[in-house]
């Protein structure tokens, strides 16, 4: 009862004017930047991060998700019009979406996929109302040596999983890290790696190390491609070719609410994130469809699928930010560090500190999905024209966007050369298949895993143990090794496999 | 890719032993029995010089396939200067009117007409001054003109 009280608060504050238009103007951002190849989430998030500097932060916030789930929906538009997936959570539903859009049913898989993505987002933020604040309860006992653990289980995993090599994710994390120790050291009030610079005592904002590596490093990626315009399917939408008929239901519902369920499941596990859970969706659904033949070649499920778990994961990957202040995947690591730049410190006393800006961020997504469907479904033809864009327009604009956010953010040049920096290590990184995410997300945990890590040590006066000793910081300790250790004995399985045939 | 593997390996490795040195000698690794400010960034360091030997490991199956294009080679030059001009040409003409050029000069560089170059320049100068100047309140450096 007392949750439904809090949601109905919680609408008090998303249905303010003001928040109501952040959260337009973040969903149709959103859209725009999952439609478009290359630009991902979390550039989308990084890259107008700036643009809320000053403002309410209950407003900046709703806006910023908005733009996370809204990607969600646009991701699909590329997907199926030009066979390039807006991001990488879009990928599988380029597999039957644009075979569909050469059949001419490009409105359906439109229709099926805005519809999927509203179910998927809508049952998940109900889950999410109601799971949230219970886990945020459970964790209040947590002392330092349990978010320590926490925080490296959190790390670990992310590393451990993302990317194809264990090593490279671990090592970018590691940076990320080594980037969190620049600055003025809290407790002894000692520079540490500032080479004299005063720009540096205050340490790296993540937010420049943001924008290089998922901003410019993307657009150098867009940039680099050898087409300069996008080749797109020419369909004509509208309202009424957009709704699936009674057969595309029948064939897709099943689909969708496992794909809902699954994708929550997997959107909280730190690491695996829309991208995994679209994956698993779409081959449990080729697996149980009495129709698997058609799979790959049009089916209408193998559009539905994904696209619900891709949108039932980013409302899960909330429950572990907002409830534990451990992001798990590269978007809410860069929303993390956009509450503590607002003051908002995520975690399980955020629910009884700020408990007008969480609920009115849980009830801003119930809005927020229902904007994107009416969005979606009436408007689609103007959001298709997104892919019209010349991709040196793209590039030119939201490189100087980039630049001048960057500025913003202490009104000084010399956070706008680190972000140039950090776009061209980006892209090396990209490149190299060092994945980018292990970084920010330690950039921003560093300075909290270290305090973790220092509480933890005064109170046991200097003994290591105290991590091994309390159960379940041990038990989380364990998962963080195997996180770590599993993929890596598999990679070398792989390789000693291949090398023996 | 195997060769690129084993620089940014050896880079890593690099990074790592002068983080543990300046830890050790510079900052203090620990203080008072409790861990000093030198003491996470020691252990970073650590952690790093063993991923940065298992990505060496790792790098010996790779194939020796090139990483980079020429086209993405040029494309991350021309990007890395054009943020690297921004900065310098700001001091002389303010960084309105230098990421108004930027802009413009990336259009032309990337492909684009001259035509969309000038439309981009004038564009980006009035939008760029409504936005950050106006509504965000962000004062960008003024150039010899007043903007």
């Amino acid at each position: 009862m007392e949750t439904f009280e809090l949601l109905a608060k919680g609408f008090a504050v998303a249905l303010q004017e003001q928040n109501i238009l952040a959260c337009l103007i973040g969903v149709i951002g959103g859209v725009i930047i999952g439609a478009l190849p290359g630009l991902g989430p979390s550039t989308g998030v990084a890259v107008l991060l700036p643009l809320t500097f000053g403002r309410d932060p209950t407003m900046a916030i709703i806006m910023l998700a908005g733009i996370y789930y809204g990607a969600m929906f646009g991701g699909a538009i590329s997907s199926i019009l030009i066979n390039t997936p807006g991001d990488s959570a879009s990928v599988m539903t380029c597999m039957d979406g644009n075979p569909l859009a050469q059949q001419g049913r490009a409105g359906a898989a439109l229709g099926m996929s805005t519809l999927a993505s509203f179910t998927g987002g809508t049952i998940s933020v109900i889950i999410f109302t109601f799971l949230a604040p219970k886990l945020a309860e459970a964790v209040l006992w947590f002392g330092p040596p349990e978010y320590f653990a926490l925080m490296v289980m959190g790390l670990s995993t992310v590393s451990g999983l993302t990317g194809k090599s264990p090593f490279k994710g671990m090592a970018s994390m590691l940076v990320g890290l080594a980037l969190s120790t620049v600055g003025v050291d809290l407790v002894t009030g000692k520079p540490r790696f500032c080479f004299g610079r005063p720009e540096l005592f205050s340490g790296i904002e993540f937010i420049t190390v943001a924008l290089g590596l998922f901003g410019i490093a993307e657009l150098v990626n867009l940039a680099a491609g050898e087409s300069g315009q996008l080749k797109r399917t020419e369909v004509k939408l509208s309202f009424r070719n957009m709704l699936p008929n009674k057969e595309d239901w029948g064939h897709s519902w099943p689909h969708i609410l496992r794909g809902t369920f699954l994708g929550f499941l997997i959107g909280m596990l730190p690491g695996a994130g829309a991208t995994i859970a679209s994956f698993i969706s779409y081959s449990m659904a080729k697996q149980r469809s009495k129709r698997a033949e058609l799979f790959g070649k049009g089916a209408i499920e193998g559009v539905a699928a994904p696209e619900s778990a891709n949108n039932a994961a980013s409302v899960g990957a909330f429950v572990p930010l907002l409830a534990l202040g451990v992001p798990g995947s590269a978007t809410t690591a860069v929303l993390l560090g956009a509450l503590m730049m607002f003051n908002l410190r995520p975690g399980p006393l955020i629910f009884q500190q700020a408990p007008e800006f969480v609920w009115g961020l849980i009830a801003s997504m119930y809005v927020g999905n229902v904007m994107l469907v009416a969005l979606m479904l009436l408007f689609i033809a103007a959001f298709v024209r997104v892919l019209d864009i010349p991709v040196h327009l793209l590039v030119a604009s939201v490189f100087v966007l980039i630049l001048a956010g960057s500025f913003s953010l202490n009104v000084g040049l010399f956070e706008v050369g680190i972000t140039v920096a950090f776009g061209a290590i980006g892209y090396v990184m990209k490149r190299l298949e060092y994945p980018p995410a292990p970084l920010v997300l330690a950039l921003v945990l560093g300075h909290m895993l270290e305090n973790s890590f220092r509480q933890s040590l005064i109170m046991s006066r200097g003994d290591m143990s105290i991590f091994f000793t309390r159960p379940l910081s041990l038990i989380l300790l364990a998962v963080a090794v195997a996180a770590v250790v599993i993929p890596a004995i598999r990679n070398y399985q792989r390789a000693s496999a291949s090398r023996s045939t | 890719m195997k060769r690129g593997t084993q620089i940014s390996a050896v880079v890593l490795l690099l990074l790592a032993i002068y983080i543990m040195v300046t830890s050790i000698k510079k900052l203090g690794y620990k203080l008072n029995g409790l861990p000093g400010p030198g003491y996470a960034p020691f252990w970073i360091a650590v952690f790093l010089v063993i991923f940065a030997l298992g990505i060496l490991w790792e790098a010996k199956g790779l194939s020796g396939s090139s990483i980079f294009t020429p086209r993405a080679l040029k494309m991350l030059a021309i990007l890395t200067a054009a943020g690297v001009a921004t900065i310098v040409l700001s001091l002389f003409l303010g960084l309105l009117t230098s990421l108004a050029l930027i802009a413009g000069a990336l259009i032309w560089l990337l492909g684009g007409s001259w035509k969309q170059a000038v439309i981009t320049i004038i564009a980006v100068g009035i939008c760029f001054n409504l936005l950050f100047q106006r509504l965000l309140m962000v004062t960008f450096p003024k150039g010899p003109l007043g903007f």
